[in-house]
């Protein structure tokens, strides 16, 4: 991919893929659903689910699988009005740019 | 570098990290390794890189120190550590460019250093090629004086025969009545001598003139052969 993910807009899109799971979801599903949007390595996701989880937009909490306990993550109350927030502002600067990809509006 | 390996050096780089915090993080690299399948383990190891580096990230995610960095496809890099693609393509051209700007002085770069060499080599051989150049043009000097004394002593050795000739004739014409005998054979020899010397002279005149022309159309055509030259330069 050309364009640059930066920490806000990929912090967006890792709230977006875990709130679509009601039940909360797993790291290795995370990154595989992002990887479907931006192409990130398979260690990149950690330090920003660690950060979610710490500014209370994320919450974990384990449960057995196949025999052993895995570590689920969802999303939080605050971590939906983030997203909110974040899809908000998403549009608003998707709409720009394509404004000026397609004939220049000016406002 | 197997799983269990790579788990152990990890713990190991996580040396400064709270028990907390490793233990997240442990638990969250093996569960990944657990939900990928054992087919993808290596594959993925590989990807994570060494546990040093991986452990690195983990503290960064630690410190808040996200916000100064940036996420790529390439994964996080720290204050514009990395470029992404499109950058690296970017700075290669600007660089591409800049090289194609530095093309003329670059290629004038040697002529400077010929110059250099040159005006080295001047000042190194000018104790010897000085007086080499000096001798050389004494001794050109030298020759053409000598030649041409040669050629002066030769005319006025030819005019003494002309006046010698001219002499025996006029003595020859005095002692015609006194000794007509003797008269004649002066006056014979006298006209003879009296002709040498004339052609002697002419020769040496004519040799003298000759040269000297030659000599004065070489030194001027040296001298303006470098204005010439200028000239030619300047219209080409």
């Amino acid at each position: 991919m050309v364009f640059n993910t930066g920490a806000a807009l990929l912090d967006a899109i890792v709230l977006a893929v875990v709130s679509r799971e009601a039940q909360g979801t797993y790291g290795y599903k995370i990154t595989q659903e992002v990887r479907g949007a931006i192409e990130i390595s398979e260690s990149t996701l950690y330090p920003v689910l660690r950060r979610l989880q710490k500014d209370e937009c994320l919450e974990v909490y384990d449960r057995e699988h196949g025999g052993r306990n895995r570590r689920y993550y969802k999303i939080t109350e605050k971590g939906r009005l983030q997203l909110n927030l974040y899809e908000g502002e998403w549009s608003l600067y998707a709409a720009k740019i394509t404004g000026i990809f397609q004939g220049g509006i000016r406002k | 570098m197997n799983r269990m390996e790579f788990m152990q050096a990890l713990e190991g780089a996580l040396y400064d990290v709270s028990s907390e915090e490793k233990e997240a993080a442990l638990q969250y690299y093996n569960d990944y390794l657990d939900d990928a399948g054992p087919e993808c383990e290596q594959s993925i190891l590989r990807e994570w890189g060494s546990p040093w580096k991986l452990a690195e990230s983990i503290r960064s995610g630690m410190n808040g120190r996200l916000e100064e960095g940036e996420f790529t496809e390439t994964g996080f890099s720290a204050g514009g550590e990395k470029q992404c693609p499109a950058q690296k393509h970017a700075s290669f051209q600007e660089q591409e460019k800049a090289q194609a700007r530095q093309g003329k002085p670059a290629k004038s770069m040697p002529n400077v250093w010929k110059w250099i060499a040159i005006a080295l080599l001047c000042l190194i051989l000018a104790p010897v090629c000085i007086p080499v150049v000096i001798t050389i043009v004494i001794l050109m000097i030298a020759l053409l004086a000598v030649v041409f004394a040669v050629v002066v002593a030769l005319l006025a050795a030819g005019f003494a025969v002309l006046l010698c000739g001219l002499a025996a004739v006029m003595l020859g014409i005095g002692r015609i009545f006194t000794a007509p005998a003797g008269a004649a054979v002066l006056f014979g020899g006298g006209l003879l001598l009296t002709v040498a010397g004339a052609l002697l002279t002419l020769l040496f005149g004519w040799l003298l003139l000759k040269g000297g022309a030659v000599l004065f159309r070489g030194a001027v055509s040296l001298c303006r052969k470098p204005i010439h030259k200028n000239r030619r330069g300047n219209q080409g």
